[in-house]
């Protein structure tokens, strides 16, 4: 159906979604089923996600979940991105999304610990920073898998790795983690913010650090 | 119409070559609307029939039940040489064309064959004549249980498995012909809701069909299962009564069935919306006859329907804008004359007394007018007749046409999707 006009008058009808998105992930997480200590990270994502479609509060929203959505349009030079869990309206347009990106954090390989945190700064939160993921909206989401279930030191690492490297991240100096403005209580939710490029609004980051749940150990 | 256009991009045509089914996302974008896709997706993250079921052709050991066609007889211009042999257990025999073929089946509604031993052009695999079984039409019009050993022609493909399993197969014909088993085969299959009215085995097979183990509540969806099974069987011994008539018989018991398999299912009432409209509205619609030509698309929609849409239109949007300081009352009019409606919604701020209709509301030509004047853009009346939705300041047009497909509670809710999507793109904040 044609839209003709500018609906400019009935932009505070609609509050952001970001508060519904980021409670609805927290929820979802709750039933996430046990996963083997090296179970490959789209595995984990694809459970989330079918969680996440089956919630009955998602249901009744103004958007459709997805998974492993393919960004049609890289930057040049850029491989041909998937975008791990997306919340996409139902308008013909591809830009308007809220992209949640996912990382494994403290993995067990070949007996040796790894914390991966470069990984999730540089494949995951660089993604936004640099338009790939979400550059025509204000919000982005990280999701890191934490598989050994220490939260605060997988938070600390990745605030390490993103310090190093605030300059790459178009932050202000000494780039850190700030208290969530929509999660103010959980301990798991941080924010970052960026001076994007090509706008002039601040982009924010929302990092949920979630512990993931492993099968318990056979006696 | 406009919004009849649909818009595939490549990565969703490939995507959906990817997946394990046949391709759909063609037939998805035929009648399915985005809110129905929705829902289709999430019942495709169930386990489906194929997983229990298998085919002749199939060696799978780990599916218990066996899905196959009936037999064919041999025709006139067969050679009987080339005749092939069957026995059976039982020469109790139905037709396709039995009108007994409903829920559930009794000896006494069953034909009798001459022998258990026939000669066939096909013969076919002889357990699926053995009870527990489930009986479907393959124009999928027919579903019935038969709880002992009856045979069938080629119209009809059985599908059965151990007699432990009674109560499964009970529960598996009354979803069969639930109104969320046909729903979701309309949207999906290749010709239904295209061309004849026919759901191939494949698709048959795809249906989400979660043992009561696989669901997040087992011991309620056990209790669902036993639950249906006893009304099937009390209506199957009820119609057997003398004065007793037994397609009331049946209605009353696919009442109380289609709750239990909602709740099985998880359907929400927003999602059961869409099954509803789907099935009073758009199956109807498709390849009208002479004995039915009532076309409820394009049947003009009533006073009463067109306030429905505009009620939920309203609930939909002000359950999203509940933290917001304002919110969203509605008014619809329609010609007849001129064959649209038209419905405007007004924000008002809370504790604002109740929106009154626009002066002009009376007359739709004095309205659409208007609409031509307050737009920047050119447009006649005639573009506006095909669909539109004009933003005038504290106001909201929709322009409809007046045909009942699009005064739905699910045109309504797709309505209120696309007007926040609006909002949300327009001022530049996307979802976020």
């Amino acid at each position: 159906m044609s839209i003709i006009g500018t609906p400019s008058e009935w932009a505070d009808l609609i509050d952001s979604m970001v508060p519904e998105i980021l409670n609805l992930v927290i929820a979802s997480w709750q039933e996430m089923p046990p996963t083997a200590q090296d179970e490959k990270e789209d595995n984990i994502t694809i459970a989330l996600w079918r969680i996440l479609v089956q919630n009955r509060t998602a249901r009744g929203l103004m958007f459709q979940i997805r998974t492993q959505v393919v960004e049609l349009d890289p930057m040049p030079g850029e491989e041909l991105g998937r975008m791990d869990i997306a919340f996409i309206p139902l308008v013909p347009s591809e830009d308007i999304y809220f992209c949640l990106e996912s990382k494994r954090l403290n993995i067990l390989k070949n007996g040796q610990r790894r914390a991966l945190a470069s990984e999730y700064v540089l494949y995951g939160m660089l993604r936004f920073v640099t338009g790939q993921y979400s550059k025509a909206v204000h919000h982005g989401g990280m999701i890191g898998y934490v598989r050994d279930g220490n939260v605060s030191g997988a938070t600390s690492n990745v605030e390490d790795n993103i310090r190093q490297r605030h300059k790459e991240l178009c932050m202000t100096p000494p780039g850190a983690f700030v208290t969530s403005t929509i999660l103010k209580g959980d301990a798991r939710a941080r924010e970052t913010h960026h001076q994007r490029a090509h706008e002039t609004n601040l982009f924010r980051i929302h990092h949920l650090f979630m512990a993931t749940p492993v099968p318990a150990a056979k006696s | 119409m406009p919004e009849d256009r649909c818009s595939l991009t490549t990565g969703e045509v490939l995507d959906d070559l990817e997946g394990e089914d046949a391709p759909q996302i063609w037939k998805q974008r035929y009648w399915a609307t985005a809110r129905d896709r929705r829902l289709i997706d999430r019942l495709l993250l169930y386990p489906r029939l194929r997983d229990q079921v298998r085919q002749s052709r199939e060696n799978s050991p780990a599916k218990p039940w066996l899905i196959a066609e009936g037999f064919q007889p041999i025709g006139q211009n067969d050679d009987p040489k080339k005749a092939k042999p069957l026995h059976l257990t039982s020469k109790l025999f139905i037709d396709a064309t039995s009108p007994y073929l409903d829920l559930f089946l009794s000896h006494a509604e069953c034909a009798q064959l001459p022998s258990k031993d026939l000669s066939l052009r096909r013969t076919s695999n002889p357990l699926v004549f053995r009870a527990p079984h489930v009986l479907v039409a393959k124009g999928f019009t027919k579903v019935a249980y038969a709880d002992f050993d009856v045979s069938f022609r080629h119209a009809l493909r059985g599908i059965s498995g151990p007699k432990e399993d009674r109560e499964l197969f009970i529960f598996l014909a009354a979803y069969l012909r639930s109104s969320l088993a046909r729903y979701f085969l309309f949207q999906t299959s290749s010709n239904w809701g295209i061309s004849r009215q026919e759901v191939h085995v494949e698709e048959l097979l795809r249906l989400p069909f979660p043992l009561p183990d696989r669901l997040p509540t087992p011991k309620r969806a056990w209790e669902i299962v036993k639950q249906i099974s006893q009304i099937v069987t009390t209506a199957s011994t009820n119609a057997t009564q003398p004065l007793v008539n037994r397609q009331d018989v049946v209605q009353a018991a696919t009442a109380s069935i289609e709750t239990l398999i909602d709740e099985y299912f998880d359907v929400l009432p927003l999602e059961k919306t869409l099954v509803d409209d789907t099935m009073r509205v758009i199956i109807p619609s498709v390849r009208p006859s002479r004995a039915n030509p009532t076309i409820p698309t394009i049947t003009p929609s009533t006073t009463e329907q067109q306030m429905q849409y505009v009620q939920r239109l309203c609930a939909t949007l002000n359950g999203w804008a509940k933290n917001g300081p304002v919110s969203v009352q509605g008014h619809a009019a329609s010609s007849s004359n001129l064959g649209i409606g038209l419905a405007v919604l007004k924000k008002i701020r809370a504790g604002d007394p109740p929106s009154a209709p626009p002066d002009d509301f009376g007359d739709l030509l004095i309205a659409l007018d208007h609409l031509r004047q307050v737009t920047s853009q050119k447009l006649n009346t005639l573009e506006l007749m095909r669909g539109a939705k004009v933003f005038d300041q504290d106001r909201l047009y929709l322009v409809k046409l007046i045909g009942q497909r699009f005064w739905t509670e699910t045109a309504a809710l797709n309505d209120a999707d696309e007007i926040v999507g609006s909002i949300l793109m327009q001022t530049g904040q996307g979802v976020a």
